[in-house]
């Protein structure tokens, strides 16, 4: 199954959400995304990996350990969650409709991280 | 030179009236804008004697805000409004206030009768935007069909106005009620007026039309007086540009969290949006509740309203009230390392409390953890001019932190959690919280 494969799959199964993708930890780019295209996903995806930034950066200041896995935003447009996958490279990310429920979302992600991880790109082995 | 400056969408009506407007006076010069980012530019550089603002909103500016910042950018201009929404086709003139108001379509002669009449005028100190009154805000949320609910500080008096779109339906200060409290509230001569944009009405309570009831205002003054007669009247509305934040000189001043300059400088680049009032416009020495910003909702279209907020001074009182809520934190949230009510806009603290033996210092977590709020309110404005942020979850290996936003303000409760803590919990007693902490905030009006 390839990793957009994946994405449509879990956008069909999990109630509310309008479009969800993969970003580069590294430099904030969408790797795939699906979904509604009326959904600014590069946006989206752009600065939930800043925030995922400056996370670090305010837990290695304050002393906190152990590294965010998840993180959500509930604004008036809509419901937006962040997962990090695999060694935390990437950051799958799903934008859900106003007033979703946001712990079930959370759920389908977690029950289907193992599956959108596998189809990651993987590096070589040996590499 | 007499200089104006007009600002309107329409582009087509600019090019018109920068061609044709006074063109037989060589001494009056007029320069245009279509959107806020120009009307800013030529606001900070020029000299600017009139300012001529349509009132609708736009998606590229918002005339009653863009009135509201030239108060303090142009505190010696006067200002013209431009309006399409009086029903009886004539300009509406308050007996009150200072602003002027025309009517669209206009005839190109009418307008610059206007404008030759102010620039008669512009050796007078008096009808400068400096002075804008209540009058004038009422005026321009009415005739800008605005939905809002304006606070009214007094030194010791508190009062409401409820503007819903463009009507004044409900008002109270001091024990009176409906029309006789606005006519009370457009006498006071201090205070400070905060908007408010999302907000359940009264029921309605002001018999007169907004017209009627501020020509009315007037008469009624004359014959009852005002509240007090001293002539200083202070209305720290906001305006909506943009401005950085304010910067420490020198590392080491002004630094007590022992940043870097270089730090300060890249957590101050964050401050979009997040106005921060300037010190050196305030004169009184009135205690300063929190300045909440004029809103998301407050326009009759969507999408236009600022998105910013200000809390600027709170009085040490405030804030005790504030840190007393704060038990709550410690008695209902079991895992709780350390719950904060902070200002996203710089990360400062307002109130905090810790579990026994937390080594986690709030100062320090406010200040980079308002880093993430900061962001998340940069994505919601990129996600539209009127989206609001409302929460914030951070779940780690070892800790959740939960974020909840003071609706329409930069206020943010913020919990720090052990990993195995109730969230659902958390997340309910921040709910709870937020009206006891409004209230609070604003000095228990609502």
């Amino acid at each position: 199954m390839t990793l957009a494969q994946g994405l449509e799959r879990f956008l069909a199964e999990a109630q509310g959400a309008l479009a969800t993708s993969v970003v580069s930890m590294r430099d904030g780019t969408t790797l795939v995304s699906v979904g509604s295209p009326a959904v600014e996903v590069n946006a989206i995806d752009a600065y939930l990996v800043e925030a995922l930034r400056r996370q670090r950066r305010a837990a290695q200041r304050t002393g906190l350990s152990g590294e965010v896995q998840e993180i959500a935003f509930d604004c008036s447009a809509g419901v937006l969650l962040g997962r990090l996958l695999g060694d935390g490279e990437y950051l799958w990310t799903m934008w859900a409709a106003p007033e979703s429920n946001a712990a079930l979302a959370r759920a389908w992600m977690r029950a289907r991280a193992a599956e959108v991880a596998a189809a990651l790109p993987q590096p070589m082995a040996g590499a | 030179m007499f200089q104006l400056l007009i600002v309107d969408a329409e582009e087509d009506l600019l090019w018109a009236l920068s061609k044709n407007l006074c063109k037989d006076r060589p001494d009056v010069r007029v320069k245009t804008a279509s959107n806020k980012k120009e009307a800013l530019a030529i606001m900070r550089s020029d000299r600017i004697d009139l300012l001529v603002a349509d009132l609708r909103s736009s998606a590229e500016f918002d005339g009653f805000e863009l009135i509201l910042a030239a108060k303090d950018l142009l505190p010696r201009a006067r200002v013209l409004a431009m309006t399409a929404f009086s029903t009886d086709g004539a300009a509406f003139t308050p007996s009150m206030g200072i602003a002027r108001f025309i009517n669209k379509p206009f005839d190109i002669q009418v307008l610059q009768d206007v404008v030759l009449e102010v620039e008669a005028q512009r050796e007078s100190a008096q009808g400068v935007l400096s002075e804008l009154a209540l009058a004038d805000i009422l005026a321009l949320l009415c005739l800008s069909k605005r939905t809002l609910r304006l606070h009214l500080n007094h030194p010791n008096r508190r009062g409401r106005i409820e503007v819903v779109q463009g009507e004044i339906l409900h008002a109270e200060f001091d024990g009176r009620v409906g029309d006789e409290a606005v006519y009370t509230l457009m006498g006071l001569r201090q205070g400070n007026i905060f908007m408010q944009g999302d907000f359940v009405p009264a029921p309605p309570s002001v018999k007169r039309r907004w017209q009627e009831l501020l020509n009315q205002a007037r008469q009624w003054l004359d014959t009852h007086g005002a509240v007090e007669e001293e002539p200083v009247v202070e209305i720290p509305v906001e305006g909506w540009e943009e401005e950085p934040a304010d910067v420490p000189a020198a590392e080491g001043e002004s630094n007590p969290l022992g940043f870097s300059a270089e730090e300060f400088r890249e957590l101050a680049m964050d401050e979009i949006d997040l106005m921060r009032h300037r010190e050196g416009q305030r004169e009184d020495s009135l205690p300063r509740p929190p300045m909440l910003r004029p809103t998301s909702s407050m326009g009759m279209m969507p999408g236009h309203g600022p998105r910013r907020s200000e809390i600027s001074d709170p009085s040490q009182h405030t804030l005790e009230g504030v840190g007393a809520l704060l038990g709550d934190y410690r008695a209902e949230i079991e895992g709780l390392r350390l719950g904060l009510v902070i200002n996203a806009s710089d990360g400062t603290v307002l109130a905090s409390v810790a579990a026994d033996g937390e080594r986690l210092e709030a100062e320090v977590s406010a200040a980079y953890f308002s880093e993430v709020i900061r962001i998340a309110l940069k994505l919601s404005h990129a996600l539209g001019e009127d989206v609001g942020l409302r929460s914030v979850q951070l779940s780690a290996d070892d800790y959740h932190i939960l974020v909840r936003m003071l609706p329409d303000s930069v206020i943010a409760q913020m919990l720090i959690m052990e990993a195995d803590a109730n969230l659902g919990i958390g997340a309910y007693v921040m709910r709870r919280m937020e009206g006891r902490l409004f209230a609070t905030l604003l000095g228990g009006e609502v």
